[in-house]
């Protein structure tokens, strides 16, 4: 056991027990509402946010599993470069807008903003199932991430014993999420943030030093690892653009946008959050390092032990605490959020919009604390309870990426335009969930999908070509029911509210009452 | 005030700038190959990290005209 790293490790995971707790006082809000206890009562500026959703999308699962994937498959695994590229100019365009629907008519989810637009709360039903489903093994593979931490530092145990830090670090975190809410995360975040950007700088620095430079770790890299083959030029590219397209679909993305003050503060973001993608390229590149060092998969953690187990060959005892508690924490702010922003969903989707419409907002505030906790432990029994659990969280985890796609016509199309037809929007979201769980099942949980139309070899990632099918069955049913007149219901939406700037704070746009446009907490 | 301002004249094309990314990284026929180097780096990995600098410099460009173009008001 490496007592050093393991001292360093748990004095940092303390500190920031102690912010999560202390959370519930920074920029104080009366957290029995849900907008305040799930939005932060969106109140949250440009420096918050950047730090809030760099520490949300860059999980712990993201420091073990890009570098993992460079390190057993090689250049492929580079994808996850040009997706975070592209991801951002896709913000800037399409979130601010998202941003001002919501708050002038105080919606909490993406699936409030699809109730509302097409007056249908069964595609509502829709997207906000098809996010808590694509969620809950992002949160265990946050889970996964914290125990190949626990098992780098060198606790091992069987049984009940074994499984006790892990058990612990998730208690703590449910605790500090119930009574603080969207504020711990973000206060975490900023620490979070911080060790993983001195991690990632000193591992670039000091690890090729010992290497022998740049050089030396790319000529260690057998050839056929480092260079791209032109039959995967299109897998390359289907899982950057499909990554990138599904990214801010996921709720806790959702819900790191509408936390922010303004439309500016979100597009200064999409400007400033690619220093985020530097760090992930380099983090990538940690992937070769390790191969380089001559690191070998571990049996029970496979490549995903690549870089746990680099960081403790290369840096001095005190520094692999840094850096492991870095990732530890690095699973704490997701695993936060993406439970608020489940707890969320399930509370105005599901709860108030099926089982009890007359909830009131301190009704929904408590209704999502519980659910936030339900989510957790149920994340946490998952990965202690099964056999495979890890690999099962991995598939799913896939499965997920593919599922929250199929929203993207409901929510980003209906951004700009009311042309597509509620019931064209249902359809296609039904054929892209089918079609891509079927093909990513045909290829046993992996990305790509080995496609051939006409002679030509598409292989590509499952997601984008179940989109595409999602695309096409949206556009000729929106044809046909449109030309049939069928009822598109009412849009409670004008073209103004889009650009608005919002300048009334949330609180004041929620009604006492709890009418329909109550409080925006995801 | 208006959050989304419609620019006038070339203007009105500068968010165009934010297809370019696009083009630059899913073209990846443009950029797999391993020559020439940067510092023992090959090309398709320093190439990239390149784009990351072009992105985040368009993005803040179409802030900056959209920004001075609201300023100067309807």
């Amino acid at each position: 056991m490496n007592v050093t790293a393991l001292v360093v490790a748990v004095a940092l995971f303390a500190l920031v027990t102690v912010l999560g707790f202390v959370a519930a006082h920074w920029r104080r809000g009366d957290l029995d509402l849900l907008h305040e206890w799930g939005l932060a009562g969106g109140r949250f500026g440009t420096v918050v946010t950047w730090f809030l959703l760099g520490g949300d999308l860059y999980t712990a699962y993201t420091f073990i599993a890009v570098p993992a994937l460079v390190f057993g498959a090689g250049a492929i695994g580079f994808f996850a470069v040009p997706y975070t590229i592209i991801v951002y100019p896709l913000v800037f365009v399409t979130m601010p807008r998202l941003w001002s629907v919501c708050r002038a008519h105080g919606y909490v989810t993406p699936a409030d903003f699809v109730r509302g637009r097409y007056d249908s709360s069964t595609l509502a039903l829709a997207v906000a199932g098809t996010g808590i489903l694509a969620t809950m093994p992002y949160i265990a593979l946050q889970l996964v991430g914290i125990q190949v931490v626990i098992a780098g530092l060198g606790i091992t145990g069987t049984g009940l014993m074994g499984d006790m830090p892990l058990i612990i670090a998730f208690v703590i975190l449910a605790a500090y999420t119930y009574s603080s809410g969207l504020r711990a995360p973000a206060l975490i975040a900023l620490v979070k943030d911080l060790l993983i950007f001195v991690t990632v700088i000193a591992a670039v620095v000091i690890i090729p030093a010992k290497l022998g430079g740049y050089g030396a770790i790319f000529a260690a890299v057998p050839r056929e690892k480092l260079d791209l083959a032109p039959a995967q030029y299109g897998s390359y590219a289907t899982l950057a653009l499909g990554s990138a397209l599904a990214l801010f679909l996921y709720p806790h993305s959702i819900t790191g946008v509408l936390s922010s003050s303004g439309r500016k503060v979100i597009k200064r973001n999409a400007a400033f959050l690619p220093a985020y993608s530097f760090l992930l390229g380099l983090i990538a590149l940690l992937g070769y390092m390790a191969i380089a060092a001559g690191i070998k998969p571990d049996p029970t953690y496979g490549t995903q032990w690549a870089v746990p187990a680099l960081f403790d060959a290369m840096f001095p005892d005190w520094f692999t605490g840094v850096a492991f508690a870095a990732i530890a924490i690095g699973a704490l702010v997701p695993a936060a959020i993406m439970s608020i922003a489940t707890a969320n969903l399930f509370t105005r989707n599901i709860y108030k919009e099926y089982l009890r419409p007359d909830a009131t907002p301190r009704n929904e505030a408590r209704v999502a604390k519980l659910a936030s906790l339900v989510v957790k432990f149920g994340a946490l029994v998952f990965i202690l309870a099964l056999e495979n659990a890890r690999q099962e969280a991995i598939d799913f985890q896939l499965l997920g990426g593919v599922w929250i796609l199929q929203t993207f016509p409901a929510v980003i199309f209906g951004l700009y335009t009311r042309w597509f037809h509620r019931w064209a929007l249902l359809a296609g979201w039904l054929v892209g969930m089918a079609t891509g769980t079927a093909m990513a099942a045909s290829q046993h949980f992996t990305a790509i999908y080995p496609l051939q139309i006409g002679g030509f070899d598409l292989r590509g990632y499952s997601a984008f070509y179940a989109f595409i099918a999602n695309v096409i069955v949206v556009v000729v049913g929106s044809v046909v029911l449109n030309a049939m007149g069928v009822s598109p219901g009412r849009d409670e939406t004008v073209d103004s509210d889009y650009v608005s700037d919002g300048v009334r704070p949330l609180e004041s746009s929620v009604p006492e009452s709890g009418a329909a446009v109550a409080d925006p907490a995801v | 005030m208006r959050g989304e301002t419609r620019g006038r004249g070339w203007r009105r094309l500068v968010p165009l700038l934010l297809i370019i990314p696009f083009v630059g990284t899913l073209w990846v026929s443009s950029y797999a190959s391993l020559q020439p180097e940067l510092w023992g780096i090959p090309f398709f990995y320093w190439y990239q990290f390149l784009w990351i600098a072009i992105g985040a410099l368009l993005t803040i460009v179409v802030y900056l005209v959209e920004r001075s173009e609201e300023k100067r008001g309807p």
